[in-house]
């Protein structure tokens, strides 16, 4: 294998084919395949191919290997590379400068057993990592800059490629883009870790024709209706881990669509766009149905009950979350059209604290607990000036929605605190 | 619509060893896998968190748990607690766990302080509370409360054990009441219904250096080469150092030595045992006394551990006089004076000096029991022959043990300075397992 690609393609081709190799799940395995799985693979023929994947994703990136790419194929081959030593020597070497890859191959490969140190026996070679020679780098720019390096390889042969043709049923056609927009809307209330993995995914659900995406921490649930292009294929629901999804729109080319698509057999997500290919994991089966249905929350009846300025509404709930960041008692006043807003904390270090701003209108007395960082959480991904609170019959949570928007809505769930209780 | 879910009785409260109140926790955390666990450190966590998670409501309306662990010695944190345990929803259910072993047990009135006392007075007065208390920490000061211990774990899987056998598996393990429940458990599948000394070595999880090397000892005492070489290969890549093998092979000659030298005055095999296990203990007429059991002389032997009181003994009692001795306690006031800053590291050193002027025990009664069977079967019987008088093996046998502990000395040497240590250990072990005397 020998070539010489551009910097840029290069790179451009590392950060979206390297991402499972270079993702904590890789980086922090210690195994005795560690050195395979924290290396990409790297393919040249035709098409410029970098694949690599974990169990939880597997990225493949390939393009044409033609000179107007920037790639020229002196000898075709494959090999394993270290991935974050490699995208780290690229990453340095400058936007300018041509890359030049030579594979060498060693005569006879060496057999790297992890098992020895533990004295455990590999007489099948079943733990062995083949070693088949190194990468040999050298870069130059047009300022005469120039470095050289090289790298261990690894047998391409011990990676089994994931068969992306495997897709499944297809479910719905997006803009990247837009669904960078529609993650970024809903992810704040997903959980980092959920030791029951339904509370850190994100969760795709239809009602009436429509596409949600949806996340709740079980106190509050963020959702909002994503554009998608042409229709829903497939109306089932898919629950997909919060940070996969995130690393999938930020490796996806934000121009082009992706096609989304579940293989029920495999429990994956397959996401494909030209160019790319991405597998990721799904949430269990089981636990798409533990994810609360969104038509529960569509179909309750809630009220308008203030139209406030997000400025003003920010101020009061800032100064609350001095005395007590997580639960105050609201107070919605309808002559006065006031809302207020009293803090108290059992932590014995502050005073209660009351503060008050005048809401544009207010529909109904209304007396309520509700988290102050739920409501402070959201108000950041509000981009107008005005925000719309809404209320149900039996006040036991909270609805904000934004004029400027009307695909978002976020709902809390009201925190029947004992502390504010005849107050 | 989700099933009904039976919940445990709330708040509950766990106090006393670590690793027992646990081992509740895992079990009640397997009983009811169908609600939400929140764990929270009452230590760290604001109040206010706590007091938001165990009221808010949900949205799939699963029942939740609260462990409220490592409670700190703070009034607003107690009464916080209990009204908390008394707001909360019938959905909502406490458990509080004092993980940092705040509530204590006093081990002279067995009562707890009046802070405490009140705290579980409150939690008791709801009559949904149900308190747990695990029992302090099994110490070395009070050895028959830790055997009780064993013998009622192997009596709850039937099973059989003498005091002796249970003090070694206290020796072994530890006296951590979790470790001793765990490891205990294990064995008991695989034990006979009398549990033996033999196996307890065998299959018992040593949880310190000197205890695991009670399994080398064993070894030596069987007289098979290879298993005390497999044992010791075992040892070395398990990360023990060479020397501390060969120091423990050097006791071994020296045991064999005294007990050879026991054999040689006469006395009988359980004898034998008896003097080696009073072997360095002070004072001596107390040790020696047939008219005393062992733990009578040992409870008498307690107050002259401190140097001082050893001196004032043999002084007194023994008529020594003072000057004949240089117990450095003058020292000690002098380093103190000095450094004043550094009082623990004085005193620890003290320790360590003190200790090196004792006299070589044996580090538990099992030891002696093996060492005089040794003697007796492998080496002293082993070499019966016809027309051969006892007495001749015996002087035999009392040449060979002086013969095996300088060539265990010089070997010590050998891994101390050469290159070679693995060979060393090897020999050693080759020497102290060759039982065959050259009689004719």
């Amino acid at each position: 294998m020998k070539l010489t690609i551009k910097q840029d393609v290069l790179m451009g081709a590392l950060k979206i084919g390297a991402v499972p190799a270079i993702s904590d799940t890789a980086q922090l395995d210690t195994s005795n395949l560690s050195l395979i799985i924290q290396s990409v693979k790297i393919t040249v023929g035709k098409k410029f191919i970098v694949e690599s994947n974990t169990n939880l994703m597997a990225v493949k990136y390939s393009i044409d290997a033609t000179p107007e790419n920037g790639i020229d194929v002196k000898k075709e081959g494959s090999a394993l590379i270290p991935a974050k030593e490699f995208l780290d020597w690229v990453k340095i070497q400058g936007n300018e400068s041509t890359i030049g890859m030579d594979l060498n191959i060693l005569s006879t490969p060496e057999i790297i057993n992890p098992m020895d140190d533990l004295g455990v026996s590999n007489d099948n070679n079943r733990f062995s990592i083949k070693k088949i020679g190194s990468m040999r780098f050298a870069s130059k720019d047009t300022t005469k800059t120039s470095g050289k390096w090289e790298l261990d390889c690894y047998d391409p042969e011990q990676v089994k490629s994931v068969n992306f043709s495997k897709k499944g049923n297809k479910h719905f056609d997006i803009k990247a883009e837009d669904l960078v927009k529609s993650i970024n809307k809903v992810l704040f209330v997903s959980l980092d870790k959920d030791v029951d993995h339904v509370l850190d995914h994100i969760s795709i659900q239809t009602y009436n024709d429509q596409l949600y995406l949806a996340t709740t921490d079980t106190k509050r649930c963020a959702i909002f209706k994503v554009p998608i292009m042409g229709d829903i294929v497939n109306t089932d629901s898919l629950l997909i881990p919060a940070k996969l999804l995130e690393s999938v729109s930020k490796i996806s080319i934000k121009e082009n669509t992706l096609g989304i698509y579940y293989n029920n057999e495999l429990g994956r997500i397959f996401i494909q766009q030209p160019n790319i290919d991405i597998r990721i994991a799904s949430g269990e089966k089981d636990n798409i149905a533990k994810f609360p249905g969104i038509e529960m929350l569509f179909q309750k009846p809630y009220k308008e009950l203030s139209n406030i300025s997000k400025n003003a509404f920010n101020k009061i709930l800032i100064s609350a979350s001095l005395v007590n960041n997580l639960v105050a008692l609201f107070t919605f006043n309808k002559e006065k059209s006031i809302i207020d807003i009293k803090a108290i904390s059992e932590e014995g270090r502050y005073k209660p604290s009351v503060s008050k701003a005048e809401a544009k209108t207010i529909n109904e007395d209304v007396k309520g607990i509700w988290g102050v960082s739920h409501l402070t959480e959201v108000l950041k991904h509000i981009k107008g000036n005005t925000v719309l609170l809404h209320i149900p019959d039996n006040k036991k949570s909270i609805k904000i929605t934004e004029p400027e928007d009307d695909n978002f809505q976020y709902f809390a769930l009201s925190i029947p605190s004992s502390v504010y209780q005849n107050k | 619509m989700s099933k009904e879910i039976t919940l445990p009785s709330s708040p509950i409260l766990i106090f006393g060893d670590y690793y027992l109140s646990k081992n509740y926790i895992i079990a009640v955390k397997k009983k009811y896998t169908e609600v939400r666990w929140l764990t929270f450190d009452a230590s760290v966590e604001s109040v206010d968190r706590i007091r938001m998670e165990a009221e808010a409501l949900t949205f799939d309306s699963k029942p939740k748990i609260l462990i409220i662990e490592n409670l700190p010695n703070r009034k607003q944190i107690r009464e916080f607690l209990i009204n908390l345990s008394q707001t909360c929803s019938s959905n909502t259910k406490i458990i509080i766990w004092d993980s940092s072993n705040k509530i204590k047990v006093d081990p002279k009135t067995k009562t707890l302080n009046k802070t405490w006392s009140d705290f579980l007075k409150t939690i008791k007065k709801n009559p949904d509370s149900k308190i747990i208390n695990n029992g302090d920490k099994l110490s070395n000061k009070n050895p028959s409360d830790s055997i009780a211990f064993v013998t009622k774990i192997f009596k709850k899987f039937n099973k059989k054990i003498n005091n002796d056998v249970a003090k070694l598996v206290v020796y072994l393990i530890g006296n951590d009441r979790g470790f001793l429940l765990s490891d205990i458990e294990k064995m008991c599948l695989i034990c006979p219904e009398l549990v033996t000394a033999d196996f307890i070595i065998e299959h018992a999880y040593p949880s310190s250096k000197e205890s695991s090397l009670l399994k080398l000892s064993q070894a030596l005492n069987t007289g098979e080469y290879e298993n005390v070489v497999f044992i010791i290969e075992k040892f070395i890549k398990s990360g023990f150092n060479a020397n501390e093998l060969a120091v423990v092979m050097l006791r071994q000659s020296r045991w064999q030595m005294a007990a050879i030298y026991f054999k040689w005055r006469g006395y009988s095999l359980s004898d034998i045992t008896d003097k080696l296990i009073r072997m360095g203990k002070f004072p001596a007429y107390l040790w020696h006394n047939p008219n005393n059991s062992y733990e009578a002389k040992k409870h008498q032997a307690e107050e002259y551990k401190d140097p001082e009181k050893m001196l004032e003994y043999l002084v007194r009692k023994n008529g020594i006089p003072r000057h004949y001795f240089k117990l450095n306690i003058s020292k000690k006031t002098k380093t103190k004076r000095k450094k004043k800053s550094n009082k623990n590291d004085i005193v620890e050193k003290q320790k360590k000096e003190n200790k090196k002027q004792k006299a070589e025990i044996l580090p538990h009664p099992f030891v002696a029991e093996l060492t005089a069977k040794f003697v007796e079967e492998k080496i002293i019987n082993a070499n019966k022959q016809e027309g051969i008088e006892d007495s001749k093996i015996i002087n035999k046998a009392f040449d060979r043990s002086i013969a095996v502990y300088l060539f265990i000395t010089n070997k010590l040497a050998s891994i101390r300075y050469g290159k070679n240590p693995m060979q060393d250990l090897q020999e050693m072990a080759k020497v102290l397992t060759n039982t065959k005397l050259d009689i004719l």
